[in-house]
């Protein structure tokens, strides 16, 4: 039933901002920003049942905490990129939604530079020197 | 064999893992990102027991690389933040000081309210207990102040000749002194001092040296921390200036 509500409240933001967007196109703006909040914060609490059942998963296989936590980071790193960038690209500002896509792709590569280093370093201590 | 089973079992934990990260992802530019570093965790995990056997403890190195890449951003804040959490739990504790001393002087303000109720025969107009906190962290009453003046004399200010008929109520004082004297009688000594102080309040001498003793005797309060009043609430008003918390 969820999945009807949310899309109940899409469709009527979505027909509000239709008809706001020819007299007031800033809060045309703002209306989609806020409606893309409000689902985002009517989600958050079935993301958390994902995030725990992965955890579980996660203790019981014995893989390191750290795995899952930097996985999960770069999931909410991608979504909040995503987000920004798309409100960004919506107002028609797209080269400012590229450098947000810029930054999250950034700051998931440097999650892995720890793994990458560790990787060369057993390569490099396998050859013979 | 156990270790073997330890490590399939990572191996498909991770790969799990991997597989629901790439599920989750909201688009493609970042797929090719997130795929990078999913398969990187799967090569660490596949070839963890060659990383064991090379250099001992790999996990501990990579566990901080991941905490430092992904806090270094976050310990300028984090400090900021840790005190504002301080800062507020304290301020909550002190709320709850305030609270608790509040609480407590009303409570005493009733009890005394009730005794005097009963023992002298009238109703106290008002009686005004101040607590405040010893550095020691114990609380202590601070001031006890006693107003026995009654409705009548509300209009104190104006009509001088009234509080005469208020001494009305302390022509009973001589059949309560007889009872109350025993208990009275440590603290005797001190009153004096208190009824001069209290004096300035128009209060009757010998009604606020008996209050003031029997209210010390009775609740431990030292006797000249004690005021009699027998004003208007002017003069209540005057005295609650000095409360210092």
């Amino acid at each position: 039933m969820d999945i009807l509500q949310i899309v109940g409240v899409a469709f009527l933001a979505t027909v509000l901002i239709l008809v706001i967007r020819e007299q007031k196109p800033m809060f045309a703006f703002l209306l989609a920003v806020f409606t893309g909040v409000g689902i985002f914060l009517a989600l958050i609490g079935k993301i958390g049942g994902v995030v725990s059942v992965l955890d579980e998963l996660a203790a019981r296989s014995g893989i390191p905490s750290v795995y899952l936590k930097t996985m999960l980071k770069i999931i909410g790193i991608a979504y909040i990129a995503e987000f920004g960038a798309q409100i960004v690209r919506d107002a028609g500002l797209e080269s400012i939604a590229s450098k947000i896509e810029f930054a999250g792709k950034m700051l998931i590569l440097v999650m892995a530079i720890p793994i990458i280093s560790v990787v060369v370093e057993t390569v490099l201590n396998l050859l013979p020197a | 064999m156990e270790g073997l089973s330890v490590w399939l079992k990572q191996v498909v934990a991770v790969v799990l893992l991997a597989g629901i990260v790439d599920l989750l992802l909201p688009n493609r530019t970042m797929q090719r990102y997130v795929r990078l570093v999913a398969g990187l965790f799967i090569l660490l995990a596949v070839a963890s027991p060659i990383l064991r056997w090379i250099q001992g403890d790999f996990s501990s190195r990579l566990t901080e690389g991941l905490n430092d890449a992904s806090f270094r951003a976050n310990t300028a804040s984090a400090s900021g933040e840790l005190s504002r959490i301080r800062e507020e739990g304290r301020k909550w504790q002190e709320k709850q000081r305030d609270d608790a001393a509040s609480l407590a002087a009303a409570r005493l303000e009733e009890a005394i309210r009730a005794d005097l109720a009963e023992n002298e025969g009238s109703k106290p107009a008002e009686v005004r207990v101040d607590m405040g906190w010893r550095t020691d962290g114990t609380l202590e009453v601070k001031e006890v102040t006693v107003n026995l003046g009654g409705g009548r004399d509300a209009g104190n200010g104006r009509k001088a000749p009234e509080p005469v008929a208020a001494v009305k109520p302390v022509e009973v004082e001589p059949v309560t002194v007889q009872g109350v004297g025993e208990d009275a009688r440590p603290v005797a000594a001190e009153p004096p001092e208190a009824s001069a102080a209290a004096s300035g309040a128009t209060a009757d001498p010998r009604t606020a040296n008996r209050i003031s003793a029997w209210i010390s005797a009775r609740y431990g309060v030292p006797a000249d921390r004690v005021t009699v009043q027998s004003g208007a609430s002017g003069d209540s008003g005057g005295t609650n200036g000095e409360d210092g918390r």
